[in-house]
């Protein structure tokens, strides 16, 4: 080879090499798993939502992912009694609402429950949960702190709710609704008028506040909290022209439920800020993904009205 | 004979006897240009001991025997042989001449103690002589990028200069020039060092097995020294490469007195880059990028007892954005300025004294300064000229984003060499750090200034140490020592007392085994995004709620000198570290108004390996092959819930090859070849069903459909790094000195190694793609190098 033929060699070289962008890499770990959703608490049905997931390198997300049908799906008590969970398929305008179901189920507090979901093709999926203790709300105080310095019409309210908190590492939800319901008479004419929002409750202690929450819910640990008689003071914007109810839910949720709402929020609210570092997801279900969580909750609605300060 | 070339001058001095003991001692020094050589090898052939010059080119050896028989010798120069008959106690300064100027071939002598006989673990002098004729990207000289290629040192992603040793993290390596800390080292984004190789005399790294004498960092020290200044006559070398060029002049301001020594390099791809820019956007637009840096020394020889250095290193890297433009309205016309950019560099100044208090004691004397900033600028301006007249409307918008670090510190040093079997240590330090991490500026027409950010913050740290490496019988030799730490942090203070210890035992005349512990404490931390060695990484404090950094080191090796030239090492390590800290999960490094330990976690870590290195130091072919097995491991309580994870530069095998061969006088050929196992990164793998989507419990505002599983952090391997650079040198001797031309080839089978990974939607294809992107396929270089 000629000094002409070699330089032609490393020029060609250099060429393709800078033509070449970029190089696809493989990527392991792309079979679909198992994912499993389910929220126990008492009510008068436990519904498992059961999917597929979808390696990143496929498909698209916009696409929704695959409902897994004829799943056996296993609600377990501690005493070894099993319950076999129906299938429930609603299609409607809106979507598609699959899930297994279990009608009225005997559900106990501080009492560990197992789900066990087993299809054709996946291996067999499983996660426990202890159903929380209720705790009672023991006390709600309110005080009006004025005009709502970004809501014309509103005034911004503390509340203070009391409760016991537990021996032991605990973790509660706060949230609730608002509804309002005025009659207004214009000309003769009387026109019923109702409000609804969602109670959006912003913590006093900055220690509690996340700017990445996704939900209407104060999700906090009870590092800060006294034990008996703990109290937690939030803020929210209420309409200011009518008399109020207040919904107040105090839920005292697992550990699960803290962590999986905690980091999934996160996942979401930085999604697409490629300058952030990645946020794993919790996710307690042997042999697949998802959530199994619980919570146990206690209620109380208080009234506002409109002349009361 | 080989002395008829030395050229060896005694100046005597008498001082009062110790004792029984005589004491000689003195400097050792470059014949030629009159520079102070480090680590030179004081040898008696009489009494079989020795001694070794200090980091000023210092040493003292004192004998029971009237008469010695010295021998100085030093990797590179010809030996000197003094035989001396000691009648009390004596200062001398030594010449060595540089081998090559005597037309010599083989060059024999060894720098510092030979491999086997120091209590030194973990200890390489990187062979400066070599860096000039190992290929480099694109023709840059770059020290760091040689310290890669040494066991136990991983280098980051593609091309850049950050170092990861044993474990470490970058911000754990005392890189010191001219003993002043450099916090940033990086120019161009990390690619190039600030170290320009011609201002530079020696270069030392320690990555285990610390003397007393060092500390504030847990994984390495780098210490680099600035060239004195030729003392004898004027000087100078320089180089011209595709993307810099530099020169360093040198030279006496009083013959053997007083010298100087000033060095510069700058970029000049914005100069050519210039008037293309400006032609194609018909004089609107002006977009650059350069770096330059200064070197500066004078030093000053009192007498033989006192010398005054000064040094100054300035540097800084500045990528700009300039934007102009005039728009013609139907109400007028408006004139549009945009500006951004982009800089951080770093200034340091030291004064040293250094003081002979008699031939036993030695003193340093020093106060520095070094300083940090990053600064990162954009604003606009737009006046509009209405048609109609009347007073032009101006739109102002600027903002600034700044961060850095300023260290004053004061520092004395003392060697005590009493006799041939002891040398003691011991020192103090203080410093007074100033942190500002991360601080914006913004302001808009006629609003007042808005400041978000940190507040800057004051720190103060002590040192103080002592050790004494010291002799047991002839196979024994110990190297014991403490160093104690002190830092104040807002309202707490942090103290630390670490032990540290070394032992060699020789199993015969050319083979040891060492062992070595020690315990280090870092009052510092970097907050690091990407690992890259960004300028944008910040400094910051150990404070009330974030710890110090604190390691462990355990070490244990095998030392022979083959004879030939040749050094076989293998040493195993076992390092535990804790305060280490990472940004916690979904933590964004721009968001400004979060107080920064907010967003960081602290952590423990821990590297366990094996390092193989054999070094041909002399003869026409030198070079080294070295090979790392190692593990590194960080577990956090808030990061992958809790679970130890790999580090994100943990290599399992990292091996490189590296050769200089002088073919014949004038051709020097050259060669590396690299090999590591790839480094980590976090990439999800699954996407699933959110539970926002069937679990509607508290009415979710919005939220994605779905969440994407990472099976952990650091969950997936890139592929491995490898790449073979070649290098030629042309020398030839000129009547006004010599020239240089390289030619080298970087990535010589143009591996496209991996630098950045993204999963991204391939629309031809109609599916995603985890890509690999590559920066430097074969990129051959060439400079032009000369010495007058």
């Amino acid at each position: 080879m000629n000094n002409r033929s070699i330089l032609t060699f490393f020029l060609a070289l250099i060429f393709l090499s800078s033509c070449e962008q970029y190089l696809e890499v493989e990527l392991p770990g792309q079979e679909p798993k198992l994912v499993m959703n389910v929220l126990l608490e008492p009510s008068d049905t436990l519904k498992v939502f059961l999917t597929k997931s979808e390696g990143v390198l496929e498909g698209n997300q916009n696409d929704g992912f695959e409902v897994v049908e004829n799943a056996t799906v296993l609600f377990k008590d501690p005493s070894g009694e099993t319950f076999l969970l129906d299938f429930a398929d609603k299609k409607s305008h809106f979507g598609r609402d699959a899930y297994y179901y279990l009608a009225n189920p005997v559900v106990n507090p501080d009492v560990e429950y197992e789900l066990i979901a087993e299809t054709t093709g996946f291996p067999s999926i499983n996660s426990k949960q202890r159903l929380p203790v209720r705790v009672a709300i023991k006390d709600v105080q309110f005080s009006n702190l004025g005009p709502s310095s970004y809501w014309d019409g509103a005034d911004e309210y503390e509340i203070v709710v009391t409760f016991d908190d537990l021996p032991g590492r605990d973790f509660f939800e706060i949230s609730g609704s608002i509804y309002g319901l005025d009659t207004l008479i214009y000309n003769g004419d009387t026109t019923l008028h109702s409000y609804s929002a969602i109670l959006n409750p912003e913590a006093v202690n900055p220690a509690y506040r996340k700017d990445f929450r996704m939900r209407p819910a104060l999700l906090f640990k009870d590092v800060f909290l006294t034990g008996e008689n703990s109290q937690i003071a939030f803020r929210t914007t209420i309409w200011r022209e009518m008399d109020i109810d207040i919904t107040l839910n105090l839920y005292h949720v697992t550990e699960s439920y803290f962590l999986y709402y905690d980091t999934a929020d996160f996942q979401v609210y930085n999604n697409g800020d490629f300058l952030s570092q990645p946020v794993l997801v919790y996710n307690n279900i042997n042999n697949g993904l998802g959530v199994f969580m619980a919570r146990n909750g206690d209620q109380r609605v208080i009234r506002i009205h409109r002349d009361q300060d | 004979m080989k002395n008829a070339f030395s050229f060896c001058c005694i100046y005597l001095i008498c001082f009062y006897a110790y004792a029984q003991r005589t004491t000689i001692s003195g400097t050792v020094k470059d014949a030629e240009s009159g520079e102070t050589l480090i680590g030179v090898n004081v040898f008696d052939k009489k009494s079989q001991k020795g001694s070794i010059t200090n980091n000023y080119g210092f040493f003292s050896y004192s004998s029971l025997e009237s008469e010695v028989d010295l021998v100085f010798s030093y990797v590179g120069y010809e030996p000197v042989n003094l035989p001396l008959i000691l009648e009390k106690d004596t200062l001398i300064t030594v010449e060595l001449m540089q081998s090559g100027l005597m037309k010599e071939v083989v060059i024999e002598g060894e720098r510092g103690d030979p491999i086997q006989e120091s209590t030194l673990m973990g200890a390489i002098n990187v062979p400066l002589r070599e860096i000039k004729n190992i290929p480099a990207l694109m023709g840059e000289v770059d020290i760091f990028k040689v310290i890669q290629l040494l066991p136990g040192v991983q280098s980051g992603a593609e091309g850049t200069s950050g170092l990861y040793v044993r474990g470490g993290s970058p911000d754990q390596n005392l890189i010191l020039l001219d003993g002043v800390p450099v916090y940033n080292a990086s120019h161009l984004f990390g690619f190039f060092s600030i170290f320009n190789d011609g201002a530079i005399s020696n270069v030392e790294m320690i990555k285990g097995g610390f003397p007393a004498r060092y500390g504030g960092r847990l994984s390495s020290v780098v210490d680099v020294t600035m060239k004195e200044g030729n003392t004898k006559e004027f000087k100078g070398d320089g180089s011209i490469g595709l993307i810099a060029s530099k020169l360093t002049l040198e030279g006496p301001i009083v013959k053997d007195k007083t010298s100087f020594l000033v060095s510069g390099r700058r970029t000049y791809l914005d100069m050519v880059a210039r008037p293309i820019i400006r032609k194609s956007s018909e004089g609107r637009e002006d977009v650059g990028y350069y770096f330059y840096d200064v070197n500066a020394k004078v030093n000053h020889v009192f007498n033989n007892k006192n010398r005054l250095y000064l040094s100054y290193y300035g540097g800084d890297d500045v990528a700009y954005s300039d934007y102009n433009n005039t728009w013609e309205g139907p109400g007028g016309s408006t004139e549009s300025k945009e500006e951004a950019g982009l800089g951080w560099g770093n200034k340091i100044a030291a004064l040293r004294w250094n003081h002979v208090i008699n031939e036993r004691l030695f003193a340093n004397f020093m106060g520095t300064f070094t300083k940090y900033r990053f600064e990162l600028t954009t604003g606009y301006e737009d006046v509009f000229t209405s048609n109609q007249g009347g007073t032009p409307i101006e739109d102002v918008y600027s903002a600034e984003y700044f961060s850095g670090i300023r260290d004053f510190a004061l520092k004395a040093d003392f060697d005590y060499i009493p006799n041939s079997d002891h040398y003691i240590r011991w020192g103090g330090m203080w410093i007074d750090h100033r942190f500002t991490p991360g601080v914006f500026v913004s302001q808009e027409s006629e609003k007042p200034e808005v400041t978000e950010g940190a507040i800057p913050s004051d720190s103060q740290e002590l040192a103080l140490y002592a050790e004494d490496d010291f002799s047991v019988g002839g196979r024994w030799k110990f190297n014991a020592g403490v160093h104690f730490s002190g830092f104040l942090a807002e309202t707490k203070s942090y103290t630390s007392l670490q032990p540290r210890f070394s032992a060699r035992y020789l199993l015969d005349a050319s083979s040891s085994l060492k062992f070595s512990y020690v315990q280090m404490a870092q009052f510092v931390h970097l907050l690091t995004n990407a690992g890259l060695g960004l300028p944008t990484d910040l400094w910051v404090p150990s404070t009330d709620k974030i710890a110090p950094q604190a390691s462990e080191q355990l070490a244990l090796g095998y030392f022979k000198n083959l004879g030939y030239g040749l050094e076989f090492s293998a040493e195993a390590y076992y390092k535990t570290m804790s305060g280490v800290i990472e940004y916690q999960d979904g933590a964004s490094f721009l968001n400004t108004t979060d107080d920064w330990q907010e967003k960081v976690t602290s952590g423990d870590g821990r590297s366990y390996g094996l390092e193989l290195f054999l070094q041909k130091k002399t003869g026409k072919t030198t070079g080294w092959i070295g090979y790392t097995l190692s593990k590194t491991e960080r577990q956090f309580d808030d990061l992958n819930f809790g679970e130890w994870f790999p580090f994100r530069y943990d290599r399992r095998h990292d091996i490189s090859v590296t050769a200089v061969h002088q073919l014949t006088d004038r051709i020097d050929l050259s060669g590396t070849w690299v090999f590591g196992t790839g480094s980590y990164i976090t990439v999800p793998l699954q996407r699933y069903q959110h539970s926002f989507s069937v679990i509607d419990n508290t009415r979710t505002y919005y939220g994605g459909l779905y969440l994407e599983h990472f099976e952990s952090r650091n969950n997936f391997q890139m592929r491995s790094y490898h790449r073979m650079d070649v290098g030629i040198n042309f020398n030839k001797i000129k009547k006004w000195g010599k020239r240089t031309w390289n030619v080298s080839i970087y990535n010589l089978y143009s591996r496209q190694n991996p630098f950045y990974m993204d999963i991204s939607y391939n629309y031809e294809l109609q599916r995603n793609q985890l890509r690999q992107f590559s920066l430097f396929p074969i990129t051959p270089s060439v400079s032009y190098r000369f010495t007058f």
